[in-house]
């Protein structure tokens, strides 16, 4: 059976496809924050998206922490939605978008690893914050950014699959 | 004959971005937000090219291409597949099942374009639609 990913793997998988879908999608840059830095200092409102993977040697799932402001400025440059503020909806199937786009690449280093897995759809929730790491076993990573002035929070965790 | 392309695709984002993307072009878009509506409009208006998402609720993209290759009428509709994901096996899933091409998401718009533009005549509006003049006959 191939290793479980190590946190180093983890936190590089993540952050590689993060930055490369917000420049790709949105043109935002982004800047990885000094380790623990950040959660107490994410703004509320904010959206916790997530999107799981299932596969038969490793299972696990992404978490995303955005503020709703955020949000908002990613659905107006994205949309040029510049007459009417964008819906709740909109700004949350956004950030589902964002997030699976982000597990998608997340999915493919973990294939190229040895792991196959299947995505799950994202699901978006209000989240109270501060948003912090817990404490996982096993492979485990926990980043925080900073895009377009906004503070982003990145969990990206890792588990054997039942037998 | 205008084309007719059908996105299937449930996050209303990316729908929203193909509309606009194909908004300058002699076509006209359809929707749908997953697998199962997408064969219900696909049975109803034909499409010329089906965009098809990958992942999604209800009927997900493979399960939705499997039945469309059943389907003595549709089976022969070109898909391009849009994905979160680029992995070697499934993209060999979907070649099985004759998709013609597929874009990463985020896709760049000239990339999908070009794309498109190998299946069906992409031509540019002579004149801008308005919400209130009836389509082109």
């Amino acid at each position: 059976m191939k290793p479980l990913p190590s946190a180093e793997a983890l936190h590089r998988f993540g952050g590689n496809a993060l930055t490369e879908v917000l420049l790709a999608w949105l043109q935002f840059p982004a800047t990885e924050l000094a380790s623990g830095s950040e959660p107490a200092t994410l703004p509320e409102p904010a959206l916790l998206i997530t999107v799981t993977w299932h596969g038969d040697t490793l299972s696990g799932a992404l978490q995303l922490v955005v503020p709703d402001a955020f949000a908002n400025h990613a659905a107006q440059v994205l949309l040029d939605s510049d007459s009417a503020a964008p819906t709740d909806a909109l700004r949350r199937d956004l950030c589902g978008e964002l997030a699976n786009m982000v597990a998608g690449r997340i999915a493919a280093d973990l294939r190229s690893a040895g792991h196959s897995s299947t995505l799950g759809t994202p699901t978006v929730q209000p989240v109270s914050l501060p948003f912090a790491d817990e404490a996982h076993p096993l492979g485990t990573t926990f980043t925080a950014w900073r895009c377009q002035g906004f503070p982003i929070g990145l969990h990206v965790r890792c588990q054997p699959s039942p037998a | 004959m205008t084309p007719l392309i059908l996105s299937v695709d449930d996050s209303a984002t990316v729908r929203s971005l193909l509309s606009r993307l194909f908004r300058p072009f002699e076509c006209e878009l359809c929707e749908a937000s997953n697998g199962e509506e997408g064969l219900a409009v696909a049975a109803q208006r034909r499409p010329d090219l089906i965009l098809l998402d990958y992942n999604m609720p209800v009927l997900d993209g493979i399960a939705m291409l499997r039945r469309l290759r059943e389907d003595p009428v549709l089976k022969r509709t070109p898909v391009i597949m849009l994905t979160a994901e680029s992995g070697p096996a499934s993209m060999a899933t979907v070649a099985r099942l004759g998709v013609r091409d597929y874009v990463t998401k985020p896709f760049r718009d000239e990339q999908l374009l070009a794309k498109v533009g190998r299946i069906i005549p992409l031509v540019p509006r002579t004149t801008e639609r308005t919400s209130d003049s009836p389509p082109t006959p």
